[in-house]
């Protein structure tokens, strides 16, 4: 008996081992993956992910003041209807939280340098870099000054803001146990939400428009070729620019070729330069830097507004669309609100994470938004004495300190001190802490970043009034709150005006301390020791340029150019788009028979693919290779330009034209200017010189120095000769690509991809890729790198508006992703693949009420009661 | 019905009744609970086993049938069977997560009619004294 007893025993305890064993072995996280039992079990983990919404769901909510009720539309666009806004914000917090808690919780952490407290050290530097810029502590800073306004009776809308913030921690509180799957790969939990975070957001999108290393680029240009030749650096950064057509058309425009050069002169500093360059080599190994300064081309917008007399239906039509970049969920987010208290009706794109919606209408007028690249930000070197002093204007100063405690995952606390100085935090401490791999900390030089968004700002005051404007002065005066992003706006109203208004705090600097013939408006880093550049006030909001009402009937931006030569009150910026897109748009709206447009046209022209940027260069091509080759060229040669001949520089994923193209432009940069840098400028992050620069020396200069390669002692080459070297480069790189010399085989969608990255960051989560059309200087935009082979385009335009004036229910609307970042959600990408992709839209339904709201349309409805505990 | 049959269909009850409570509380450690219970309803290791094993697999089947249909279920696993085994393989994860169900279950029940012997023993060993 005690045998048997005895083997029983020893065979549980054995089979208990083994149970034993597995449940540890799924209670670990393996391959990067949390534990598997924990996520993969039923009633765990990715069991409990949340999916679509039910038909029909109640919510007794105990603070609202009265009901809401959202119907969801079929593309689980949120239509919100109360009798109070702040019931109606509640619920659009809910929304917001329902459809996007990840995306909304990963700005806020970037925002606030909180990234590294669930994604561990790898973010460690990305939340220093957001730490030192100011974000946090600035949006702080304002948003104590929006309290004391409130107080004082200034402003009364603060309470709709955190009824905003409890509708999304309502949502938080009620959905404990149901997160989306990110949090689960992350191991995290949602954190609630509060009023910091949505100010710390408002900032992040300054950073992502306005904060720029171009200066230091600039700077080491400057540096490296002055003394080559002094008027060289003039002629890649000319003070008029070419072929820009100016956002505001009475302010006179530049000659399509213009040119006039800059005085230049030098102040040198070989240590400087070797201190900026190695900053600039430092921060591009920051993932977030590098991907910021390679797609700030992409990271532009288009609108376009026309009149009664310029549209076909009488009244006008205004379109926009916003490049922000691809990603899953899209950065936007489409919402209806109304709430009759305040006769708010108002359909538009919200950012998740902020309560006002950023652009579209309000049934009495309707905006769109481009950026406006004015310089809001400059940069300055500091000598300094020792760790705590610094000189500044000639005199001894302290700096400040701001400590930061940065909770990092597995690591414990990170102690982090901002050193601040009269101009901005010094950004040498953070690059030195891991980054730093070349000399800039064994220098006494520091270099600090100057930017408008590290103040107080009002653009949750300007919002707020632009979406319950209800005529056209009340809407430029609330504009002239809109310190943060600078934004080209483009409006319409009822009453038929239309109009531009560019917006933004626009530095005025004084730059009587630069030395003779010194580049000032900021264009290059300013010596903070010596006092130069100050910063001696803004430009005031009614000086800023405005167009209303033009004579041509119609206005456009593109991130161009704001203002032609006769504006000369201000300078305004150093830095604006190629104008190839403005150009475009102009011919297009220039285009018709009877020179009007109607909704249809305006539904071509966001999804046109016509490139100004080949139109410009490829005759010029053609006729080099005729002149030079005379009827009888070599075969291959003659194989690609007859492609290029009967090319109508549409950049078809189907046609070989775009791929010759756009490999022989890549091409005829490199050759053109890549001797010079690496000569002049050799250990430098390489940064070309703009298109247009190219395009000008083509049309204007054969001769130019530029096309002559300065490591050929002996030859001088010219154009002809450079264009013809890339031309064959090209056949024989795009040969040796497609595996054929057969150039109707290259096909452009081969080589050029469209992608719809995850937010995650995994890979499988994305959607695509997709044989893309278009290039980056498209009117509907997917610029990808190809110098290695198959591109993938990452940004482009994040939404498309059309809202016709003549009938609102006409008004369109897409997105390009999905509402919902649930990646179970039949709307998680739903839009990009049903409607983006194909150049359709959706209807807005913004002119139904609760009662008429077309029954075919409703997918589901939420009702808000009062009620629960 | 014979008597093993019958404690057969009780414990795959059992089984599948408790692990489909199971599913409503987040602690995925407790599923060896359902092929316990199934183990000690029955004489035979080899029903005890499977019928622990089969409750739990049915049950989670039938769970994972409704999540698919309500809330598509199965983009999560196709996603997460994507980052563990590559591209459309999400069946190939709800096997395995069936299967380890299945594992369970047996464990279970092997533990349940161990214990169930040993009680069993001691029990006749008191009565004979």
């Amino acid at each position: 008996m005690r045998s048997y007893r005895n083997k029983t025993i020893i065979k549980l305890l054995i089979i208990l081992f083994f149970t034993a064993v597995l449940m540890i072995a799924l209670s670990f996280p393996i391959l990067g993956l949390p534990s598997l039992g924990g996520i993969l079990f039923p009633g765990n983990g990715i069991w409990k992910i949340p999916g679509d919404k039910n038909e029909r769901e109640l919510l007794l909510v105990p603070s609202l003041s009265d009901e809401v009720t959202i119907i969801w539309d079929e593309w689980g666009v949120p239509h919100i209807f109360g009798s109070k806004e702040s019931d109606v914000f509640f619920a659009l917090g809910y929304c917001h939280a329902q459809d996007r808690l990840f995306q909304m919780d990963m700005l806020r952490r970037i925002s606030r340098g909180r990234l590294s407290e669930i994604l561990g050290k790898t973010a460690l530097n990305e939340d220093k870099l957001y730490l030192t810029a100011g974000m946090e502590y600035w949006g702080n800073i304002t948003l104590q000054k929006a309290l004391e306004m409130e107080e004082a009776g200034e402003i009364n809308f603060l309470p709709t803001i955190e009824s905003y913030i409890n509708g999304i921690n309502y949502f938080i509180d009620t959905h404990k146990n149901s997160k989306p799957l990110e949090y689960h790969l992350l191991n995290a939990e949602p954190e609630k939400f509060d009023i910091l975070d949505l100010m710390s957001i408002l900032k992040f999108l300054s950073f992502y428009y306005t904060w720029q290393y171009n200066d230091l680029y600039r700077f080491i240009i400057y540096e490296s070729l002055k003394n080559v030749n002094s008027s060289w650096f003039n002629e890649l950064f000319p003070k008029n620019p070419f072929y820009q057509i100016p956002v505001c058309n009475n302010y006179g425009a530049f000659p399509m070729s213009s040119s006039s050069s800059n005085d230049g002169d030098s102040k040198s500093s070989n240590n400087l330069l070797k201190i900026i360059s190695s900053f600039l080599n430092n921060i591009e190994k920051l993932k977030s830097q590098k991907y910021l300064i390679e797609t700030q081309e992409s990271r532009g917008s288009n609108n376009w507004v026309v009149d009664g007399v310029k549209s076909d239906t009488g009244k006008p039509i205004l379109c926009n669309d916003q490049h922000w970049g691809w990603i899953l969920p899209p950065y936007l987010y489409e919402t209806h609100v109304v709430s009759t208290d305040t006769g708010l009706n108002f359909y538009g794109y919200t950012v998740p994470g902020l309560t006002w919606p950023i652009v579209g209408f309000n049934h009495y007028i309707a905006w769109g938004d481009t950026i406006f690249p004015a310089d809001q930000m400059d940069w300055y070197y500091f000598k300094t004495i020792d760790d705590d002093h610094y000189i500044y204007n000639n005199s001894i100063k302290e700096f400040t300190k701001v400590s930061y405690e940065i909770k990092v995952k597995g690591e414990g606390v990170v102690k982090y001190d901002v050193r601040y100085t009269v101009h901005g935090p010094v950004l040498n401490d953070f690059i030195s802490t891991n980054l730093r791999v070349g000399p800039l900390n064994d220098s006494n030089i520091i270099l600090t970043a100057k930017w408008v968004p590290n103040q107080i700002t009002y653009e949750w005051l300007a919002v707020y009034k632009m979406i319950h404007a209800k005529n056209i002065s009340e809407f430029i005066n609330a504009t002239r709150y809109h310190d943060l992003p600078p934004v080209n706006i483009v409006f319409a109203d009822i009453n038929g005006n239309i109009g531009i208004q560019p917006t933004g705090k626009v530095p005025i600097r004084d730059d009587s301390r630069i030395p003779p013939g010194y580049y000032g408006n900021g264009s290059l880093p300013y010596n903070g020791s010596n006092g130069e550049g100050e910063w001696i006030g803004y430009v005031p909001f009614d000086d800023l340029p405005r167009s209303l009402n033009p004579t041509q009937h119609y206005l456009v931006s593109a991130n161009q150019i704001a203002v032609g030569p006769k504006y000369k009150k201000y300078f305004l910026q150093n830095d604006y788009a190629e104008g190839y897109r403005a150009r475009r748009i102009n011919h297009l709206l220039n285009s018709s028979e009877d020179g009007t447009v109607g909704v249809d046209d305006m539904e071509r022209f966001h999804s046109d693919i016509n490139s100004t940027m080949a139109a410009a260069f490829i005759p010029t091509l053609i006729d080099v290779v005729e002149n030079h080759y005379g009827i009888n060229p070599p075969q291959e040669i003659s194989n690609v330009i007859t492609i290029l001949k009967n090319w109508d520089y549409v950049m078809n994923k189907d046609l070989a034209g775009p791929t010759i193209y756009r490999k022989w432009r890549d091409f005829f940069r490199d050759y053109t200017f890549q001797d010079e840098f690496t000569t002049y400028m050799p250990n430098f992050p390489f940064r070309f010189p703009k298109w247009s620069i190219l395009e000008h020396l083509m049309k204007t200069n054969p001769n130019s120095h530029w096309f002559d390669n300065v490591s050929t002692i002996s030859t001088v080459e010219d154009r002809d000769y450079i264009m013809l070297k890339a031309l064959n480069r090209t056949i024989q790189w795009l040969g040796d690509f497609y595996g054929t010399s057969d150039p109707t085989k290259w096909r452009w969608g081969d080589i050029h991809k469209i992608f719809f990255p995850s937010i995650s960051g995994l890979s499988v989560l994305g959607l695509g890729p997709f044989d893309g059309s278009g290039e980056g200087y498209t009117l509907n935009p997917a610029g990808a790198d190809i110098s290695n082979g198959i591109g993938y385009s990452r940004g482009g335009a994040a939404h498309r508006l059309i809202v016709d004036f003549s009938n609102f229910s006409n008004s369109k609307s897409v997105i390009s992703g999905g509402q919902s970042g649930l990646l179970n959600s039949k709307h998680y990408s739903d839009q990009a693949i049903q409607l983006f992709l194909n150049g359709k839209y959706h209807l807005t339904y913004s002119e139904f009420s609760l009662t008429n709201f077309p029954i075919n349309a409703i997918e589901s409805i939420t009702y808000f009661k009062l009620g629960g505990s | 019905m014979e008597l093993e049959k019958m404690q057969f269909l009780i414990g795959f009850i059992f089984s599948l009744t408790t692990s489909s409570i199971l599913t409503l509380i987040p602690v995925w450690q407790l599923i060896i609970i359902p092929g316990i219970l199934s183990g000690m309803i029955n004489d035979k290791v080899r029903n005890a086993v499977l019928s622990g094993g089969l409750g739990i697999i049915t049950s989670w089947t039938i769970y994972a049938i409704f999540g698919m249909l309500s809330k598509n279920l199965y983009t999560i696993l196709d996603i997460f069977g994507a980052l563990i085994f590559g591209p459309g393989f999400g069946w190939i994860l709800l096997i395995l997560i069936l299967l380890f169900g299945f594992i369970f279950g047996i464990l279970g029940g092997a533990i349940g009619n161990l214990i169930r012997n040993l009680m069993l023993k001691e029990r006749s060993q008191r009565e004979k004294k």
